[in-house]
């Protein structure tokens, strides 16, 4: 190959925007993290213990029924549905959607905190690790992102098994799902041995049935009224569908509702061929109850935990609501990997920032986030109602972006980059 | 080796990081994100118990593997209309345009082989010990991938692999 071709390629590489300054800082940090991550996984099973004490107490103060006669609050998302329809498009074990990271294949959600007992020994599958771990094609990647302090001790259940193929779910995992990192992990059986598949971060949904695929459901910009049975919501596709008009490929969206809460399922006919992903439209539908909403609460069934749409209606008094920047971005949709991060913090034009050492940066919001100020302290609140508060150190995955031209957010600096947050948001401080 | 010690280098090899992100992505953000992801790693390694002998050497290899590791990323749906427009040049584009959207239509292991062998100037064995392939399969993906990009580029662009190399 000639001289000729290598200066091209430098030239070609050459052309390379500058990266943001923030990116080798951001590395680093996310480096740190890993390290913190190996320095930790040591005490994982104490951790667990927690986690399962924490869920049972839980349990016990919610009760049997769980939101009966009860007033709905934010939180945690409804995971006890009333008897599931028969019409529901999606798979199910007993009295259990089963959920998975995608494909057709899932798992109950109650397997989840403890996973199945007696389908492997420990031994046998720190073999497995330990067998990953010297393999020479992925034992360097395994080690980063599955067993960075070795192949002992590592926390591991059974969450799915045939005969040949085993899902795993390592590090910490609750009847909601993966928490904080971790993995699932797919073993097949070759000759004798477990041999990966595959593994990574596991965004949960629940498995379809044939024939469809998940739409996915918003908050309208019309306002609700609770007082009628027949709620407007947005709904859009969540699989690429090259900017297809969804009115004609929509079904009838199947609802599960008590007395605390209306779960949506909606999906669509899936598309066939080859799809761009330009972003898909959102269209303005209703759903229609069996009875008033009220004060209960929506969510869209499409990923698990279900994310929840329209609040319940109760408000905190006091507080006073910030003009918060978002996006249409919620789980499920396409993202990017930049590590966003920085303390939670009001500016003094009183709009959101995260400030990360000397630099401060303003973000878009993932659909559905708002914020308010209860007494003078900022507080930031997710789609599932999950809160923030102000000086939280918060850690999200996403993209840098300048906002497109035309009417910007009076909260975001025009010309400039800002964050658009992709991820669920974590607080790491 | 502290931190602090970590820092300076990141913030020297970034720039070449994002350079190489850049080969292989033709993408602002998914060359940054190459440069973060590949940061981490190296940091963990740094950190850890290995020893690196080179490490902007180790550095510069591991967004090429990171691209190649299809099983540990999430393929993302989106396509990100917003893009940054390119740095202005004086100087005619055309060529490496040409490039860039040749190289594009490539096998990602071939993408990876170019890149490791004529911009990180690796030899064979080398690229084979990073890509963890043999040495014949760095020549058999060299000796396709410059064919491609022969009828793609044309030969004024570059002469056949198997003619003798210059000697220095």
């Amino acid at each position: 190959v000639t001289d000729q071709f290598r200066d091209l390629l430098r030239r070609s590489a050459d052309e390379a925007p500058r990266p943001d300054p923030d990116v080798a800082t951001q590395g680093v940090t996310r480096g740190r993290v890993l390290r913190r991550r190996r320095a930790t996984l040591a005490a994982g099973g104490a951790a667990l213990a927690c986690a399962v004490t924490i869920s049972a107490t839980f349990a016990l103060t919610q009760g049997p029924g769980g939101r009966d006669g009860q007033q709905p609050a934010p939180g945690p998302a409804p995971t006890v549905s009333p008897p599931l329809p028969d019409d529901l498009p999606v798979q199910v074990e007993g009295d259990e959607i089963l959920v998975g990271c995608g494909g057709t294949t899932g798992w109950a959600p109650s397997v989840m905190a403890e996973g199945v007992p007696g389908v492997v020994s420990d031994a046998e599958m720190t073999a497995t690790f330990q067998q990953i771990l010297s393999d020479p094609e992925y034992g360097v990647e395994a080690e980063l992102g599955l067993f960075p302090n070795g192949a002992e001790n590592v926390e591991w259940r059974v969450l799915r098994h045939t005969d040949d193929e085993l899902t795993l779910g390592l590090g910490s995992w609750t009847d909601q799902g993966p928490v904080d990192g971790a993995r699932v992990l797919g073993l097949r059986r070759e000759a004798e041995r477990w041999i990966p598949d595959g593994w990574g971060d596991c965004q949960l949904a629940p498995i379809l049935q044939p024939g469809h695929t998940w739409a996915h459901v918003a908050k309208s910009e019309t306002a609700v009224d609770r007082t009628t049975s027949t709620i407007p919501v947005r709904v859009s596709e969540g699989e690429c569908t090259g900017s297809r008009d969804p009115l004609p490929h929509l079904k009838e969206p199947v609802l599960v509702e008590d007395g605390g809460a209306v779960t949506v399922y909606w999906t669509s006919t899936p598309m066939t061929g080859a799809a761009t992903c330009p972003g898909n439209p959102l269209v303005e539908r209703t759903i229609t109850l069996q009875q008033p909403l009220a004060d209960r609460p929506v969510y869209d069934g499409s990923v698990y935990p279900p994310r929840l749409v329209i609040p319940p209606a109760e408000g905190q008094p006091g507080a006073q609501q910030v003009d918060l920047p978002t996006s249409s971005w919620q789980p499920g949709d396409g993202a990017r990997g930049a590590l966003i991060s920085g303390e939670l913090s009001l500016d003094e034009n009183g709009c959101v920032r995260l400030v990360n050492g000397s630099n401060d940066t303003y973000a878009v919001w993932p659909q559905d986030f708002r914020a308010e100020t209860r007494e003078g302290v900022l507080v930031l609140i997710n789609a599932d109602g999950s809160e923030y508060v102000e000086g939280d150190l918060l850690q999200a995955g996403g993209a840098a972006s300048v906002p497109q031209t035309g009417p910007g957010h009076s909260c975001l600096p025009s010309g400039t980059e800002v964050a658009l947050i992709q991820s669920a948001v974590t607080v790491i401080r | 080796v502290d931190v602090e010690d970590f820092e300076e280098f990141a913030a020297s090899v970034a720039p070449m990081l994002q350079r190489t992100g850049w080969l292989l992505t033709h993408d602002r953000h998914a060359s940054e994100d190459l440069v973060q992801d590949a940061l981490a790693k190296v940091y963990v390694v740094w950190r850890g118990r290995r020893r690196i002998d080179n490490p902007a050497a180790y550095a510069r290899t591991v967004p090429v593997r990171l691209h190649l590791d299809e099983r540990r990323r999430r393929r993302s749906s989106e396509i990100v209309t917003s893009d940054l427009p390119d740095p202005g040049h004086d100087a005619d584009q055309s060529a490496t345009i040409a490039l860039r959207d040749a190289v594009a239509g490539l096998d990602r292991t071939d993408q990876a082989v170019l890149v490791l062998r004529y911009y990180a100037d690796l030899s064979v064995a080398e690229a084979a010990r990073d890509l963890k392939i043999s040495e014949g399969a760095v020549r058999a993906r060299t000796s396709r991938a410059v064919a491609r990009l022969r009828e793609r580029l044309g030969a004024d662009f570059i002469d056949d692999p198997d003619a003798p190399a210059r000697q220095p």
